[in-house]
């Protein structure tokens, strides 16, 4: 039997601000982050979007001079990196280089400074393409920075994929604990705001208010119109579960199962009541696989889980957006409380068939949680965690 | 009693050809695919030559669906179809088969397209970009594959094509999974082109790894794909092995973002790590298949890595970079480099580290300076090391020596 894994640390940026208290308060107060950012390109019809949840001022919140020239991508997973480590009661400068292990997912990447290197060398030449804006826009950057900031030197890898790259970044941390032997391992995700990506899923008609109506995403719902963008970073830790409680660590959860598809787990017998979960639906066509996933793993006979989606709040931050979900699933195992569902018409939904959809908060006496994903076209995923 | 992993189908597409023949051959023969580049305008470049791949069926425009597939795509599928083919599993392999991919580009091509186009004040055509995002390439092959498996794409700058194969090694290792397809490619793209010239990284002559006068790399394009299955899988359905995965090692530099650790400490210690889990000594090593860019602090701290590692033996073991045949395929450097030392083993002959003329002073490497050399190469260690302080390296041995 591999040994358990269990998750010591989350640290968040996100457009409520730094640390995970200002993510969780906007989440119980159903508060979205979203704010008027500028329209980039016309979606359906002449309609525009405007709104996204925009990272806080990132270098109010990273005091760390070496990374100033990086790209934000870059500071927001340091930040949040560092928040994580904290989190966990260890030393950010202290860490066991060695015994250490870094996973990174990211969707679009550095997707400013990608834009912005080509922009100079198409309209200028390749004398005015820079090497620093090159550099950085490397998919794999913000690793390199992260392992920098905290002396990483175990295993690192980049995941990329879509709607699903948190949960691949936690699989690739659970598979490289396992074949390399480290004992820790941060494990996250980051996004940037960029108005061609903007441009381009507003032209798939997959930006929010492409069907009219207020721009918003409402998961799960037939008034679905879109999504609205998020940037921002999150990122957990990871331990061994003897080293973790060795040195006597707080223990949000354990790393039950986790899967890359949309595959049901395993320990059906424990799903049902006292089960969270934290879907990753964000009004697009991907809510529609992601609840037929669900409805098939709880619509049978049992109890109904509890159910949130983080998205309204925070938007869609693709790479960090399974992160975020991972948080609040993190958060309401531990504070026994799970946030409003964030769900449309309330028991009217067709979701509460299967699943309790409430409005607002409420005490719950969790034994599980479940954080899902339908991808738009990498493999979606399903993260089970357990209570310690 | 860890199961072992062995590779049943290989597919491969460089600058040097398409398929195991073509680039066999260019190896034994020390052939070079570097060329003048023809699929963008070189005019203002301080270089003017890369490895791209000249399979005229990659670039012929294709229609339907097919026509949103990125290069990157074309590249991979194709790759995959050899494998496929030698291993004779296109119905055999189970539905959850994972799919591992390394690549640092993605279809980069198509994303520079639709930018340009943008720029230029139109409105391009979304299926342009449809494959640009890194992932997108892995879901092609897998879903090419007709499996329904994990699709997990590594991103780990130059050392990614060697990540997939060594996930791919562990995964079947641990008993998580009964077969595994590993792949690496990545394209000839201006982005990357500029990105490299920007950083002074091209070389401005030809490329000569390990040579006191190196003064630089040469992009190449491509890739390779592998079908990994669990020995007795493999041996239960009759399939020919081709080679056996035994060791993977990896680390992080957390040095600078492009720059080697110049110690070598952190390749060192991936190196050790592959060499300590293949169970076998640094003197087994019989080739190592060099990342040897061409830059020179690339081949000084990989120079001082070998050392670390093998100590006396570091000056006897044949050691080559197969860059100045292939260029550097980045993303695909690892796959493709694994491959080729995979054929010159099993074909007895010790790929050419071209272009090298003069040793530098102080590396004291027995380096490949001639094609054609004979050897029996029983063990080979492929090193992969990039951006980001990612390193990674690779033991691979010839099968049948160790078949019980």
């Amino acid at each position: 039997m591999p040994p358990d894994i269990v998750i010591t640390g989350i640290g968040v940026i996100s457009q409520a601000g730094a640390g995970v208290d200002a993510f969780w308060d906007a989440l119980m107060e159903k508060r979205p982050l979203f704010s008027d950012i500028g329209s980039p390109a016309p979606v359906c019809r002449g309609r525009h979007s405007r709104l996204g949840a925009a990272a806080p001022d990132i270098d109010a919140v990273l005091d760390d001079r070496r990374f100033r020239r990086a790209a934000n991508l870059s500071k927001f997973a340091v930040a949040a990196a560092r928040l994580a480590i904290v989190d966990a009661g260890l030393d950010p400068a202290g860490l066991d280089p060695e015994e250490t292990g870094l996973v990174t997912g990211v969707t679009h990447g550095a997707i400013n400074f990608t834009r912005e290197f080509h922009e100079a060398l198409a309209g200028s030449g390749p004398a005015a393409a820079s090497p620093a804006l090159f550099s950085d826009s490397v998919l794999n950057a913000p690793a390199g920075n992260v392992s920098i900031a905290f002396n990483i030197r175990g295993p690192g890898h980049t995941v990329t994929g879509d709607l699903s790259t948190g949960i691949y970044a936690i699989n690739m941390a659970v598979k490289t604990m396992r074949g390399s032997g480290v004992k820790v391992c941060i494990a996250g995700g980051a996004e940037e705001l960029d108005p061609v990506v903007r441009g381009h899923y507003a032209r798939l008609g997959l930006l929010s208010p492409c069907k009219g109506k207020d721009e918003r995403i409402s998961p799960f719902s037939e008034a679905a119109n879109g999504f609205v963008p998020g940037e921002g970073a999150c990122f957990i830790v990871l331990e061994e579960r003897e080293a973790a409680e060795a040195r006597g660590a707080r223990v949000y959860a354990v790393v039950s199962s986790i899967s890359g598809t949309l595959k049901p787990p395993r320990q059906l017998g424990e799903m049902g009541d006292g089960v969270f979960v934290s879907a990753g639906a964000n009004g697009t066509y991907a809510d529609t696989k992601e609840a037929a996933f669900l409805k098939a793993l709880f619509g049978g006979a049992g109890g109904k889980p509890y159910i949130g989606c983080v998205k309204p709040v925070v938007g869609e931050s693709f790479g960090a957006s399974n992160m975020m979900q991972s948080v609040a699933a993190l958060k309401a195992l531990h504070s026994g409380c799970v946030p409003p569902s964030m769900i449309d018409g309330g028991g009217a939904s067709p979701v509460s068939s299967w699943a309790r959809v409430s409005a607002t908060a409420q005490a719950a006496a969790l034994k599980a949680a479940v954080v899902t994903t339908a991808g738009f076209n990498d493999g979606g995923g399903v993260l089970v965690l357990k209570k310690p | 009693m860890r199961r072992r992993a062995v590779i049943t189908g290989m597919g491969i597409l460089t600058a040097l050809g398409t398929g195991k023949e073509a680039n066999l051959s260019g190896v034994i023969e020390g052939s070079s695919g570097i060329a003048l580049i023809t699929s963008f305008d070189t005019t203002g470049y301080r270089v003017r030559t890369g490895g791209e791949v000249k399979d005229p069926e990659i670039s012929r425009p294709a229609t339907g669906k097919l026509a949103r597939h990125d290069r990157a795509t074309r590249l991979l599928l194709a790759a995959a179809a050899e494998a496929m083919a030698e291993a004779s599993v296109a119905r055999g392999l189970p539905e959850e088969t994972p799919v591992f991919a390394g690549t640092t580009l993605g279809g980069m091509i198509g994303g520079v397209a639709y930018h340009r186009a943008l720029m230029a004040g139109g409105r391009p055509r979304p299926a342009l970009i449809m494959d640009y995002l890194s992932h997108l390439q892995a879901a092609h092959l897998r879903d090419r594959l007709g499996l329904k498996g994990e699709i997990s794409t590594v991103s780990n700058a130059c050392a990614s094509g060697a990540n997939a194969i060594g996930f791919a090694f562990k995964e079947i290792q641990s008993g998580c999974a009964e077969a595994a397809i590993a792949a690496g490619y990545d394209t000839m793209c201006e982005f990357t082109y500029a990105g490299f010239n920007s950083l002074q990284a091209l070389s401005p002559t030809v490329t000569r790894p390990f040579d006191r006068d190196r003064d630089g790399l040469a992009l190449g394009e491509g890739g390779a794909v592998f079908v990994m299955e669990e020995l007795g899988r493999a041996k239960a359905r009759g399939a020919r092995i081709i080679a056996e995965v035994i060791g993977y090692g990896e680390s992080t530099d957390a040095y600078h973002i492009t720059r080697p650790d110049p110690s070598g400490a952190g390749a060192a210690r991936a190196m050790q790590m592959a060499i300590v889990d293949a169970g076998v000594d640094p003197a087994d090593i019989d080739y190592i298949n060099a990342h040897g860019t061409g830059t020179p602090p690339n081949d000084s701290m990989e120079a001082a890595a070998i050392k670390t590692v093998f100590g006396p033996h570091a000056s006897r073991v044949p050691v080559s970079s197969t860059k100045p045949m292939t260029g550097h395929l980045l993303g695909g450097a690892g796959a493709v480099e694994a491959a080729i030392s995979i054929m010159a083993m099993n074909a007895g002959v010790l790929p050419p580290n071209l272009n090298y003329r003069t040793p530098e002073p102080g590396f004291n490497l027995n380096v490949i300076d001639r094609p054609g050399e004979r050897a029996v190469i029983k063990t080979i260690l492929s090193n992969s090391f990039g951006f980001g302080g990612a390193n990674a390296a690779l033991v691979i041995r010839r099968y049948g020596d160790h078949a019980s």
